[in-house]
């Protein structure tokens, strides 16, 4: 479904990743773990085409992206909930869901699990009392809730999830969990970047560990958990 | 009592002035303030567009005989040379920062004034208001143009048609996303370069409208775009960069400000405009209404 061979890239002169390889199968649940400053992030900012590819290829679906622009990317089906969320804020909840169903033609070759507004809501009930509401009304919870909706309206082949659940209370974070516990349930291609073990295994079909701007281990859930020196070496603190 | 009637008019008189005056930086802002907020990109040269619609409009208003004809086809002209900028200069200068796109479209003021100058000549050329708007309509106790009432009136339409497409569209909406995240509306697959190109051409083109509607009030000069660069800039810093509302608002302040400052106060009146612009940047940096968080 996504793959990376040999990626490098960075910010302006500093090269951040060096040499990423990565393969995500279709229907996965894919988790990326590291510390701080690992890469994960500038990761999935350069498969999302927000950063340039310095080196290598990106794959998805087969077919070579590297050099598209993010927009023709969102096309092909790629979906991202960034870590900050970012809901638009001088938009209504409405218009920030409208937004992205603009993309979502049916039968495009893509994955048809596309949702509509009332999906979004049966989904996350939540939502349905701010639909009417500006993106800056809205909690952290919420936001993180309508920012999962947004990509999933784009009916997406592949969502891309940038840390869901930093800054939520646990309680919350339960909650995000079920709910992509039931995405997953519909087969949907999930690449998740976590600091959150716990939340990342309950998920992960695969796991991979990044240190230093590369993939350094990989391999299931239940393999990490026995690994203790992986663990210590790139995720300890 | 009819001195008390005589102020009435009078009050309603600047009024009527002020809100001229205020449509026209409206349509001058409003399209420099959304083409600022969609890509950080400062166009000196809005002004000199404006310019160009005027002479524009004349020309082409001594072709066709006909006003409306010149505040048609002239903005579509306007509109036309700002895309040929654009693919020529703007496009490039997107990434160049700050200071090179000041000092390019800086530059291209004087190109537009010499080529005006060449083109047209070095003297004020007016245009006659159309017949049907060159009278006096007289109400409330004052006898008033319908020329300046009928730019009130294209302004007051511009300014509800722009909001109905902002506020109430689906580009409108795509707009707004991209002026406040640009990147996050990208990643929903918005053409942003597509939409900014749009978004450019429909500024230049209310740039050249605003040109050929202030030319039977104001003359054509070679000086017309500089005089309202200014006013036109405070407008945007006072409004906020990238706001509709910032414009209407910051216009109509601006507006009032420098006509009542004018018959109130003449000796303050250039200074308050600027004392309001210091002010509003110590209290407000962002500007009153400001369009990204």
């Amino acid at each position: 479904m996504l793959e990376l061979v040999g990626v490098e890239s960075g910010y302006g002169e500093t090269l951040i990743l060096h040499d990423v390889h990565l393969s995500v199968c279709a229907g996965c649940v894919h988790a990326v773990l590291g510390r701080n400053g690992a890469g994960k992030s500038t990761m999935l900012k350069t498969i999302i085409g927000q950063l340039p590819t310095r080196q290598g290829v990106i794959r998805f679906g087969g077919r070579d992206i590297s050099n598209l622009p993010p927009n023709q990317r969102a096309k092909l089906g790629i979906a991202y909930v960034p870590e900050t969320r970012d809901i638009f804020g001088a938009l209504s909840v409405r218009e920030n869901l409208q937004l992205a169903a603009r993309l979502a033609p049916p039968n495009q070759g893509r994955n048809p699990k596309g949702w509509n507004i009332d999906e979004v809501l049966d989904f996350f009930p939540q939502l349905a009392a701010r639909l009417n509401h500006s993106g800056h009304q809205l909690s952290g919870g919420e936001q993180q809730m309508l920012a999962i909706g947004r990509a999933m309206m784009m009916a997406p082949a592949l969502l891309i999830l940038d840390e869901p659940t930093e800054g939520l209370a646990p309680l919350l974070i339960e909650q995000i969990l079920q709910k992509l516990t039931a995405l997953k349930a519909q087969d949907i291609t999930i690449l998740l970047v976590e600091q959150n073990l716990h939340f990342a295994s309950a998920l992960a079909d695969e796991i991979s560990l990044m240190g230093r701007g590369q993939i350094v281990w990989h391999g299931t859930a239940a393999a990490l958990h026995k690994d203790t020196k992986a663990q210590a070496n790139w995720l300890g603190v | 009592m009819q001195n008390v009637a005589m102020d009435v008019s009078f009050w309603i008189l600047q009024c009527l002035n002020a809100l001229q005056y205020a449509m026209l930086l409206f349509l001058l802002s409003v399209g420099l303030t959304v083409i600022f907020g969609l890509l950080n990109f400062v166009n000196l040269a809005h002004a000199s567009l404006y310019m160009l619609g005027a002479y524009l409009g004349i020309s082409l208003a001594a072709l066709t005989g006909s006003f409306w004809w010149a505040l048609l086809i002239a903005p579509l002209l306007v509109m036309g040379i700002g895309a040929g900028l654009y693919f020529t200069l703007i496009a490039r200068l997107r990434t160049a920062g700050p200071m090179n796109q000041v000092l390019v479209t800086f530059g291209l003021i004087f190109v537009f004034l010499d080529l005006v100058r060449i083109g047209w000549g070095d003297i004020a050329l007016g245009l006659a208001a159309p017949p049907a708007l060159s009278g006096t309509l007289h109400f409330l106790g004052i006898n008033y143009p319908s020329y300046r009432l009928f730019i009130i009136g294209l302004g007051g339409t511009v300014m509800a048609g722009m909001w109905f497409i902002l506020a109430r569209t689906q580009i409108g909406a795509m707009i707004r996303a991209s002026v406040e995240n640009t990147d996050m509306a990208a990643a929903l697959g918005i053409d942003v370069s597509r939409l900014f190109f749009l978004v450019f051409c429909c500024g230049c083109a209310l740039a050249g409208l605003a040109g050929v509607a202030a030319a039977p009030i104001l003359s054509a000069t070679t000086t017309m775009g500089i005089t309202i660069l200014i006013p036109t800039m405070i407008v945007v810093v006072i409004g906020g960069l990238g706001s509709l509302e910032g414009a209407i608002l910051g216009s109509l302040i601006i507006g009032f400000i420098d006509v009542f400052g004018a018959v109130l106060m003449p000796s303050f009146s250039a200074l308050l405009t600027y004392a309001l612009l210091a002010a509003v940047l110590v209290w407000r940096p962002h500007g009153l209404i400001a369009a990204r968080g």
